[in-house]
């Protein structure tokens, strides 16, 4: 059912000897009702219609205002019985879980760091002897990763060698925790001190 | 190279030779739907809470650390302050509640759990001042649980009868626990912030979500570092706007590392749990090298204390805040500098040699973003003197709308110039010398301090 809207505009109209009739058909607005006011229009509400707050009649024992029936009050009171009757809850309030052991957990990891370089920094410093950068570049690639950038400097009888690894190509199942610790057991076999980090640390301290 | 040499070289030095680590990542759990207030459902429900929440907290932490290479020293937990969820409760209650802390504290693997706290800014209710009666008690039976009370507010401005109160309840502490290192874990405040990851001051606001991790980041011994380094290059005496801008760049790059590391634990835990805050706070540890007492004499203060000492504070602090702001949008908590009187090296040396004494200490805390933290007071010390001294430093906070804070220690049996050790992060104690006249009239007045107004501010 559609109802009409008494605006301000129609309360003149609508009023005879002082008295304007609303029945259920009928919106009065909180405009129109402060003009009826103003003008001493008195709004009739016809049964079925939506009284304003001021018509309720008060309840004659609390005083206060309210539906006349108590069906309402009657929902909520059943309601609260049966919450009532439920009793105490048994078991553990809250189940016992360790977040990264859950299902979902990698998924939820890697959707957060979709998008951001997947990338490891190896860093390599020690006395310069054979064998080193091929102990470690086939560490790297026994892991299934490429190295996509390298940079190694010399002094004296002391090398320094950086490697920037794509970890895209990680081969399945392998953890970043795994690499790392294959990559440094490789380089502290030939004598190396290692540092391997994700790249996502470096981009947060030197790129704005 | 995506990266320039330099770059990756400084990042692997700050962590090796700079004492570069994220100082604490806290998980805050709100607490408010406790289902009963008789001892057993408390216990049952604070300490489901915490193991379901935080039971994986350090596992999480340890594989971000290794992925990223940055220590993450410490993994704490705080919860909402005990005194709203046991409102209405039997002392029983409040017990069990720190009993249950301490247990679910040890089954997470973590040090410290954060949150047996009031809120009594404008006035105590029958269960917060129940809750202050039972601190003694709870200090001494736990070894884990840390316990706040807020005094005061810039809105309400002291609650002196609360404050006398905390006097007594510190000497009592002290009295209960062996040299008094139970008062190493009760902490008052004034304008407590509810998103502090710093134990033992830590709490779970009620205006926080459900679960929330707030990371607090540190580095003093890297901005030292960065300090000394631009002295090194500059030819000349360095002025004070390039110090500061030294000290903004370095604290961007520390607070960068925090958030990251904030996010990574979070995205780890999974929902419900959300990041919160990132607190810029400059946190000393005993470690040589790792303290803000010696940032203060890099800037040319023979001994952190001596004149100046303010002054060189606030150029720090407020360096600190600007480039940590830069960094993140994220940031809260405390913020600034913690001056711990026996958790820095260069703050110990300076109490020791008298340059550090308990008035500069308190003009400090009206720029730092703490207070009066770790002070060592004699045995004999009357507990309306206590009172005074935490007044007073709740009195600068108030009327400067910032947090300050005090974590007093009175050594039962100990003289000026004695020194407790209390090992590990909390370091070792020099008692300082108080001032020996009668202020118990004042405090036994009791009452509220009106707030201060916001006009006239000369």
């Amino acid at each position: 059912m559609v109802r009409k809207i008494i605006t301000e505009k129609d309360v003149d109209a609508l009023a005879s000897k002082g008295v304007l009739a609303v029945d259920s058909g009928m919106i009065v607005t909180p405009l129109a009702r402060e003009y009826a006011t103003r003008q001493g229009i008195r709004l009739v509400y016809a049964s079925g219609s939506v009284p304003s707050a001021e018509s309720i009649p008060r309840d004659p024992v609390s005083g206060s205002r309210g539906p006349s029936d108590d069906r309402l009050r009657k929902v909520i009171a059943e309601e609260v019985v049966r919450a009532l009757s439920q009793g105490e809850r048994g078991g553990s309030f809250i189940p016992s879980y360790s977040p990264l052991a859950e299902d979902g957990a990698a998924a939820r990891i890697a959707a957060h760091q979709a998008g951001e370089p997947n990338r490891a920094i190896v860093v390599a410093t020690g006395r310069n002897q054979p064998g080193v950068a091929a102990a470690l570049t086939s560490a790297i690639s026994d892991c299934g990763t490429d190295i996509q950038d390298i940079s190694q400097t010399i002094v004296s009888n002391f090398f320094s060698m950086i490697f920037v690894v794509n970890l895209d190509t990680l081969k399945g199942g392998m953890t970043f925790k795994e690499f790392k610790n294959k990559v440094e057991v490789a380089g502290r076999a030939v004598g190396a001190e290692m540092m391997v980090m994700h790249e996502a640390i470096l981009k947060a301290m030197h790129r704005i | 190279m995506i990266y320039r040499p330099e770059e990756i070289s400084e990042t692997i030095r700050m962590v090796e030779a700079e004492h570069l680590d994220i100082r604490t990542v806290t998980m805050g759990i709100c607490m408010l739907g406790c289902p009963g207030k008789d001892p057993k459902t408390v216990s049952k429900y604070i300490y489901d809470m915490v193991v379901s929440h935080a039971g994986g907290l350090v596992d999480a932490a340890a594989e971000v650390e290794n992925m990223y290479g940055i220590p993450i020293v410490n993994k704490r937990v705080s919860v909402t302050p005990m005194a709203l969820v046991l409102e209405g409760a039997p002392r029983e209650s409040y017990l069990a509640a720190a009993e249950a802390l301490e247990r679910a504290a040890v089954e997470c693997r973590i040090d410290y759990i954060a949150g047996f706290s009031a809120l009594v800014q404008k006035g105590a209710t029958s269960g917060s001042a129940m809750l202050m009666r039972c601190l003694p008690d709870v200090l001494a039976s736990t070894t884990r649980v840390c316990c706040s009370v807020n005094l005061a507010s810039s809105r309400t401005g002291i609650n002196l009868e609360a404050t006398a109160m905390m006097g007594e309840v510190m000497s009592e502490t002290a009295a209960k626990t062996k040299h008094g290192a139970g008062c190493a874990r009760l902490v008052v405040f004034a304008n407590a912030p509810e998103d502090n990851p710093f134990i033992a001051g830590a709490m779970h606001g009620v205006g926080e979500p459900d679960v929330v991790i707030n990371v607090g980041v540190s580095g003093p011994g890297v901005v030292l570092a960065a300090i000394e380094r631009q002295k090194r290059l500059e030819p000349g005496l360095m002025d004070c706007q390039s110090l500061s801008e030294v000290i903004k760049r370095t604290a961007f790059k520390i607070t960068r590392a925090g958030e990251l590391i904030g996010r990574e634990v979070v995205a780890r835990l999974g929902p419900p749990v959300r990041f919160g805050v990132l607190d810029l706070s400059l946190a000393p540890t005993p470690a040589e090298g790792d303290s803000v007492g010696r940032i203060i004499e890099a800037m040319g203060i023979e001994r952190v204390g001596a004149h100046g000492t303010t002054a060189a504070l606030y150029l720090l602090t407020e360096a600190v805040k600007k480039g940590g702001v830069m960094a993140s949008s994220s940031v809260g908590g405390l913020s600034g500098a913690f001056i711990p009187i026996s958790e820095d090296a260069g703050m110990v040396d300076a109490t020791r040699l008298g340059a550090m004494t308990l008035d500069k200490l308190e003009a400090m805390t009206a720029i730092c973003s703490v207070g009066m933290d770790m002070v060592a007071l004699p045995g004999d010390t009357p507990p309306s003197t206590i009172a005074a001294i935490i007044a007073d430093e709740l009195a600068i906070g108030v009327i400067n709308h910032k947090t300050t804070a005090c974590r007093l220690i009175p050594i039962p049996g100990s003289k000026p110039g004695d020194t407790v050790d209390l090992g590990g992060l909390l370091g070792e104690l020099i008692v300082m010398d108080t001032k020996k006249f009668d202020v118990s009239t004042f405090i036994a007045r009791g009452g509220r301090i009106p707030a201060p107004m916001n006009s006239l501010r000369n």
